[in-house]
């Protein structure tokens, strides 16, 4: 039951509170309209009289007072009212008309109003109250206590039966209608109310995903444009600061961190952190064990660890540095099953951080992943491209320096700093003693080992040295602290791990490179692969560098040997010349008969002896020539003004003897407008003499021409002879010193290096010397003089 | 005939070995017929020698190979003196390399003779000499 004063604002009450208004206004107005109405026209024949009058008054009030309450709100009050104002209406007429004179059709209107305005409540009420009315005013009638108005003596129950009847009937369908109209009315509202909550849940639905959606993009596009800008960065310490504060900056976060394995695996150590509380950590170089704390446990599990309230977590550790940390989420920063680090961001909120943070730390941790593996990626290839081009650059400094510890002192400066080792050393192998010794090594520490001639016996131990060159294998300590092999050195206190590479050229063990490192674990393929081909090219360095020690010792040696040579034959030309002034000058002047006369037989034997002399000095002349000529030290006595003429009759007087027994003609054809030239006298004298003597001494009849003929900027001797001539295989080899040929050997006479003398002195003239021949046809030998600009 | 001017030249020689003083001295006497010739077996004291000379030499033939002082020496002496200035300075010596020639030309000598000397060649040698022709002659 609904409170009568209650004031019904609900939107379900307000079509009904205007149905029964309009239908109190109705009856009001109605019942004033009939009133009037009969007043005015049926004021004297009225048969109701009063009663109706009254009545009618009392139906058009209750209608007014029941619309006044409603309009202020009070809609009960009208529910109640107009039943009973109708019900009290019904009883008037009764009382005053008789049962017999009751039309049914008017309690069936007012039933019909009252179904209205009080539901079927209401009109269960009044259909009972007025069939009880009906049977108590029927009874009344019949036992006298109320008069039949109507003249009739005997009331027939059938009056009272047919109204109830009525009534009834009416009660019923209008009960039914009301029903099936509430019904309606109720799966309308219910409709209603289902399709506004549908709506609302709609509605929710819909703004969570316009949020949800709003979130995921500002995610996406934070990490896009986090990955965007991270993924150009080649760094590594770029990187990871350039991700955190793009995080914290993008997101708003309290804090934001990043921590990746250290070289052992067991820590990860921060490598970036945002604002103060990060440097600090930084700077102390703060690390966490694998497995502990929430950054531990999501690098060990490789799952994102999210606490939205670290309250409520029971064994979170509060860092100091970050005071006001409220809930915090780790992401694991991997590629597949490898885990590189862990992304870590705080918020000073409880609940700061969400599932859809979560998401997005995931997506960009995940960049990270890439970006930094692409910068893994790209130091590996930037190292290798620094290790290739060290070999390159040792390489280049081993074919250009051929110092051996020049060499050496480049290449182990070179290797370290390329490197970035601590120390690089090269110990060089002596055989004889079976001994690695020291011979360059970088830094103070390398000269002190210099100065201190460090050295290993081939089977030392425990040392690197002498069992990399005992094995003839490199030997690597990634952990000096791991291993008894090591040979801790004073001058290093600071190695942590070692590598020596033996230098093995050709099967030979040449020596060993050592290279140490502060850092532990550095030594892996690639480096010991580019260590290794650095050993093979320094020891190619040095063995070329040896050679190139041994041929400078070698040529020294040699030019010693031809300097010794030369001075001795000098000397030997000086010690035989002054005897031979006596002998030559003695025997000639007696030959001569400047000292008395002698007989044919003793002259002739004489001038054997100067013959003899003089050849003797030519062969000395010769050796001393080339000697001089095989050292490259041949020089000339050049004189400006050199008479051709009397060279060429010089020349031939001291020939002309020789024809004096044979059939043999002297040819001259000599120009008379030979320049005069600038050379040395003697040695072209020396040419001339060498050809004709060669010319006359092969030619057994016939003739030997001698021509000097000026053509253009050079003169052109030549000395052609009618003998047997020189076939070309010959040609080829009687320039070359100590060469005859058969024939010239028959003859046992001269060395063998006056063509090659004369040819080096025409060379050194700047002139040619050749020949042209064919056997049996003679042979013609030419020689050019140039002529210098003015002679 | 030309007029054999070496006969009245006045030559110096310096050697110190007999058998080369010996050579010159018969070249000079048996293949010139020079008549003022002056033999010096060393050159100690030798400016104080030569300036002794009445009339000075027109000719200084001097072997290097001397001692106290070798012909590098000698010429520097002779070349001080300007009463010498006219003394062609020849050397005579058996060191006849092309660097030693070169040498002796460099140092100021007015020419040279290689040993051996010959009959044949040698008096048409001097007579370049003394018609001022440069030579330098090795054999």
């Amino acid at each position: 039951m609904r409170n009568i004063l209650s004031k019904q604002t609900d939107d379900e009450r307000i079509a009904r509170k205007n149905i029964l208004e309009v239908t109190y206004l109705s009856v009001a107005v109605l019942f004033a309209l009939i009133l009037i109405f009969e007043i005015l026209f049926f004021a004297d024949t009225v048969t109701l009289g009063i009663y109706a009058i009254v009545a009618e008054v009392l139906i058009g009030l209750t209608g007014l007072i029941s619309f006044i309450f409603s309009r202020r709100g009070y809609l009960a009050v009208g529910e109640y009212l107009m039943p009973f104002g109708m019900l009290l209406v019904a009883y008037i007429i009764l009382y005053y008309t008789g049962i017999e004179s009751v039309n049914s059709l008017f309690f069936i209107s007012i039933l019909s109003i009252v179904s209205v305005t009080s539901g079927s409540r209401g009109v269960w009420l009044y259909t009972l109250i007025t069939i009880a009315s009906v049977i108590g005013i029927y009874y009344a009638q019949i036992n006298g206590y109320l008069e039949i108005q109507s003249g009739v003596t005997s009331l027939s129950p059938i009056i009272p039966a047919s109204i109830i009847a009525h009534i009834l009937g009416n009660a019923f369908v209008l009960i039914f209608l009301i029903r099936v109209f509430n019904t309606n009315l109720f799966r309308a509202q219910e409709n209603e109310r289902l399709q506004i909550e549908a709506n609302h849940d709609l509605r929710k639905l819909q703004i969570t995903l316009e949020q949800r959606v709003a979130d995921r993009t500002r995610a996406l596009e934070t990490s896009t444009d986090v990955s965007r800008r991270i993924s150009t960065i080649l760094d590594p310490q770029e990187l990871v600061r350039e991700v955190v504060d793009q995080v914290r900056n993008a997101f708003g976060y309290y804090h934001a961190q990043i921590y990746t394995y250290d070289g052992s695996g067991k820590y990860l150590i921060m490598v970036g952190g945002t604002s103060e509380a990060g440097q600090k950590l930084l700077e102390k170089g703060h690390k966490i064990e694998k497995g502990s704390g929430l950054v531990g446990q999501a690098a060990e599990t490789n799952q994102i660890i999210f606490i939205p309230n670290v309250s409520e977590t029971s064994g979170w550790l509060s860092n100091p540095a970050l005071p006001d940390t409220k809930s915090e989420l780790a992401v694991p920063i991997s590629i597949g099953d490898e885990v590189l680090g862990v992304l870590d961001v705080q918020d000073d909120k409880v609940g700061g951080l969400t599932q859809t943070d979560a998401d997005l730390i995931q997506s960009i941790a995940n960049q990270v992943a890439l970006a930094m593996q692409n910068s893994q990626s790209f130091q590996a290839a930037q190292t290798r491209a620094t290790e290739l081009k060290t070999v390159a650059d040792v390489s280049t400094a081993a074919s250009s320096v051929l110092d051996l510890n020049e060499l050496l002192q480049t290449v182990v400066d070179l290797t370290k700093e390329s490197f970035g080792f601590y120390f690089v050393s090269v110990f060089l192998y002596e055989p004889e003693a079976h001994m690695l010794v020291f011979e360059a090594g970088t830094g103070a520490a390398g000269q002190k080992m210099k100065t201190e001639s460090t050295a290993f016996h081939i089977d030392a131990t425990p040392s690197l040295i002498a069992q990399a060159g005992r094995e003839q294998q490199p030997v690597v300590i990634q952990d000096v602290s791991q291993s008894s092999a090591h040979f801790y050195n004073p001058y290093l206190p600071d190695t942590s791990s070692e590598a020596v590479i033996p230098m093995i050229v050709k099967g030979e063990l040449l020596g060993v490179l050592g290279v140490q490192s502060t850092e532990s674990n550095v030594f892996n393929d690639a480096t010991r692969q580019i260590l290794a081909t650095l050993a093979k090219q320094i020891g190619v360095a040095i063995q070329n560098a040896r050679l190139f020690e041994e041929q400078l010792f070698m040529t020294e040696e040699l030019r010693t040997l031809d300097k010794m040579k030369s001075q001795f034959l000098s000397s030997m030309s000086h010690e035989l010349r002054t005897p031979l002034n006596a002998i030559i000058n003695f025997v000639e002047m007696v030959s001569l008969g400047m000292v008395g006369s002698i007989t044919e037989e003793q002259k002739e034997l004489l001038d054997h002896s100067v013959n003899s002399s003089t050849h003797l000095l030519h062969v000395i002349n010769d050796v001393l020539d080339i000697s001089k000529i095989q050292a490259g030290r041949l020089t000339l006595f050049v004189e400006q003004d050199v008479d051709l003429y009397r060279e060429l009759e010089a020349a031939i007087e001291m020939v002309v003897p020789m024809i004096n027994q044979k059939p043999v003609q002297m040819i001259r054809d000599i120009d008379n407008n030979l320049p005069i030239l600038a050379g040395d006298k003697r040695r072209i004298r020396q040419v001339l003499l060498n050809l004709l003597s060669n010319a006359i001494k092969f030619t057994e009849e016939g003739s030997v021409t001698v021509s000097a003929k000026h053509q253009g900027d050079h003169v052109m001797f030549a000395v052609i002879d009618t003998g047997p001539g020189i076939d070309l295989e010959s040609q080829s080899v009687i320039f070359e010193p100590f060469v005859q040929t058969a024939d010239g050997i028959k003859m046992e006479q001269g060395t063998g290096l006056g063509l090659s003398i004369s040819l080096s002195l025409a060379q050194a003239h700047g002139g040619e010397l050749w020949v042209e021949s064919q056997p049996d046809q003679g042979a013609a030998f030419y020689f050019t003089l140039p002529i210098a600009e003015k002679s | 005939m030309e007029i054999n001017i070496a006969k009245h030249t006045n030559f110096l020689y310096v050697d110190d070995n007999d058998k080369s003083r010996l050579v010159m001295q018969l070249l000079m006497e048996k293949a010139m017929d020079a008549q003022f010739l002056t033999i010096f077996e060393d050159s100690a004291d030798f400016m104080e020698r030569v300036t002794a000379l009445s009339p000075p030499p027109d000719v200084a033939l001097l072997d290097i190979n001397v001692q106290p002082h070798d012909g590098f020496e000698m010429l520097e002496m002779l070349r001080k003196n300007p009463q010498l200035n006219h003394t062609k300075i020849i050397a005579v010596t058996a060191s006849v390399t092309n660097e030693e020639i070169e040498k002796l030309r460099d140092c100021g000598f007015d020419g040279g003779i290689g040993k051996p000397l010959r009959v044949t060649t040698f008096p048409s040698l001097i007579n370049q000499i003394l018609n001022g022709e440069t030579v330098w002659h090795v054999v």
